[in-house]
């Protein structure tokens, strides 16, 4: 009985010794080289204390192949992180060989990584220009992605720079400084992302192309990203978001001077009565309230080299069948206020807009005196509200880039 | 009345020989099973001492480096348990071949380690073909890992 009672408690025992095993968990949380000594944190993410006892550190450099035992002794409780692991070791690191590097614990369990081996076998690297097509002379970002796809850690991730070879192409592409410069540990299937402020300058269609590795990295394992040169282009909404809460649709600016035509030309004789149509669009969004367009509102044309603007007012509708163009129904309405805020533009709406009167309210077409060159804008002057006699909240707005010749 | 004297002492010899022989019985009996017992005692305590040494044999493949120039290993093993052990033979096992490293029994005190250099194992490894190493004791515990080349 005595020898039975012996024998299940070295079981027991031997039991307890290899679950305790299983339990043990450790990683390496932090890695830095100080002084060209190891520098590692160790954390304990199990629930039993464990013994960090030995370090083994392999040269795998193509030539020069070695490897070393170092007694590290380090006790470590469940949760907690021992720092500075390694710098009281006798071990120096060259940065430009590659190492294996395994830690193990008094219960036989251990954690390796490989260091400045990124050249042991190529990764997967990315590469992104973002935005590919940028205008000339704008911030770009370029951004490099890279995955550890093997199955040791990596440690001392960084791009090499500057960039080698450096962009080629037609365009002019500077760049600063890597974002972050490096990383100090790549687990396996972790992803390193670094990232460039680049400004690219040139005409539209020049090109930059950017190649990248990573420094010390396997021979050809680099990935390109191009950045092109484009043209600036703003849709009206873009200038809702940039110039104010009231826009015009460009395109459908248009002129009549009778015979029931209208025209999207640029050009238009002088003299003779003209009337406007403009779609305007109101990019507030607040329900309920109305833009109430004021009679004051008029388009403006400043002709170059002369003195004195010619306004044409805001109307309610225009006749253009006959040889001349005639206001049918002036900007005129009951009030309160009479023959003001006539016409509205609910929250997200557009509204065909008419101009030609030479007063406000007033019913005669007005006309271009002389020729030249005409730079013309949109004063628009009204007031938020929920109807018209309601005092709301003013808003007015100048909306510029109409442009007409008088020949 | 002579007669019947000598029936007496008859029966009286042949109490003492039955006696006699039932005591000579008895202990050949007990001598035989002392003899026994011990021996079985000796047996049962020898099976015991053989299989708690085997039960606390730990024996862990510690560290496995892969040699390029030449191509070998080295295999380092450690003794985790209470106990001095012998490792007889390591194997190396991988799809596309296996080789038996005797060695000659190699004794490992507790907390100790012995490391196989490739001169030995002299193992013609190939890339990301995974190893199955396997460590064999005089007591019979086998111990294996498997490693893979980088």
């Amino acid at each position: 009985m005595h020898l039975l009672d012996n024998y299940s408690q070295t079981f027991l025992t031997t039991n307890q010794e290899r679950n305790d095993k299983q339990r043990e968990n450790f990683k390496i949380a932090t890695f830095s080289l100080v002084s060209s000594k190891l520098n590692m944190g160790i954390q304990n993410t199990g629930d039993i204390p464990i013994n960090i006892t030995r370090l083994w550190v392999q040269n795998t450099t193509a030539s020069g192949d070695w490897f070393r035992t170092y007694t590290v002794n380090t006790v470590v409780s469940p949760g907690a992180t021992a720092s500075n692991i390694g710098q009281s070791l006798p071990l120096y690191i060259d940065s430009a060989k590659s190492y294996n590097i395994k830690l193990v614990t008094e219960r036989g369990n251990s954690q390796q990584f490989a260091l400045n081996s990124a050249g042991s076998a190529p990764l997967n690297i990315q590469l992104l220009a973002l935005p590919a097509a940028t205008p000339s002379g704008l911030t770009a970002e370029l951004v490099m992605i890279v995955t550890n796809n093997g199955s040791s850690t990596l440690t001392n991730i960084s791009p090499e720079q500057p960039f080698n070879p450096p962009p080629t192409g037609s365009a002019l592409c500077t760049y600063g400084t890597a974002k972050p410069p490096k990383y100090d540990v790549l687990p396996p299937g972790g992803t390193a992302t670094f990232t460039w402020d680049v400004v690219v300058s040139g005409q539209p269609n020049d090109s930059c192309t950017f190649t990248a590795n990573i420094k010390n990295g396997y021979p050809g394992n680099t990935a390109t990203a191009k950045f092109t040169v484009t043209t600036l282009k703003v849709t009206s909404t873009d200038w809702a978001t940039n110039t104010g809460i009231m826009t015009i649709q460009y395109t459908s600016f248009q002129w009549s001077q009778g015979n029931n035509q209208w025209n999207k030309s640029w050009q238009l004789s002088k003299s003779n009565p003209t009337v406007f149509s403009l779609n305007v669009t109101n990019n507030n969004a607040t329900s309920g309230s109305n833009f109430y367009m004021s009679s004051k509102t008029s388009l403006v044309f400043h002709q170059i080299g002369n003195s004195g603007d010619l306004q044409f007012f805001v109307v309610n509708g225009v006749d253009i069948t006959g040889s001349t163009p005639t206001i049918n129904t002036p900007y005129t309405c009951t009030g309160p206020p009479t023959d003001d805020f006539c016409v509205n533009i609910p929250p997200k709406g557009w509204k065909i807009v008419y101009f030609g009167a030479k007063t406000s309210s007033g019913t005669t077409v007005g006309s271009f005196p002389s020729t030249g060159q005409d730079l013309a804008y949109l004063a628009v002057f009204g007031k938020y509200a929920s109807s018209q006699s309601a005092s709301g909240n003013e808003y007015a707005q100048n909306l510029p880039y109409i442009a007409l010749n008088i020949p | 009345m002579n007669l019947r004297a000598r029936k007496g002492i008859s029966s009286i010899i042949a109490a003492a020989i039955l006696l006699s022989a039932t005591v000579m019985m008895g202990t050949g009996l007990v001598s035989w099973s002392h003899t026994n017992l011990t021996s079985y005692q000796a047996s049962l305590s020898n099976t015991y001492s053989t299989n708690v040494n085997k039960l606390n044999e730990n024996l862990v493949i510690e560290n496995v480096w892969f040699v390029k120039n030449p191509r070998s290993l080295n295999v380092t093993l450690t003794n985790l348990g209470t106990e001095g052990l012998n490792v007889t033979d390591i194997k190396l096992q991988s799809s596309s071949s296996t080789q038996d490293i005797p060695l000659n029994t190699v004794t490992i005190v507790p907390k100790h380690q012995y490391t196989v250099f490739q001169p030995v194992t002299n193992y013609n490894w190939q890339s990301n073909v995974p190893i199955t190493i396997t460590a064999t004791t005089v007591r019979g515990s086998i111990f294996t890992t498997q490693v893979m080349p980088p």
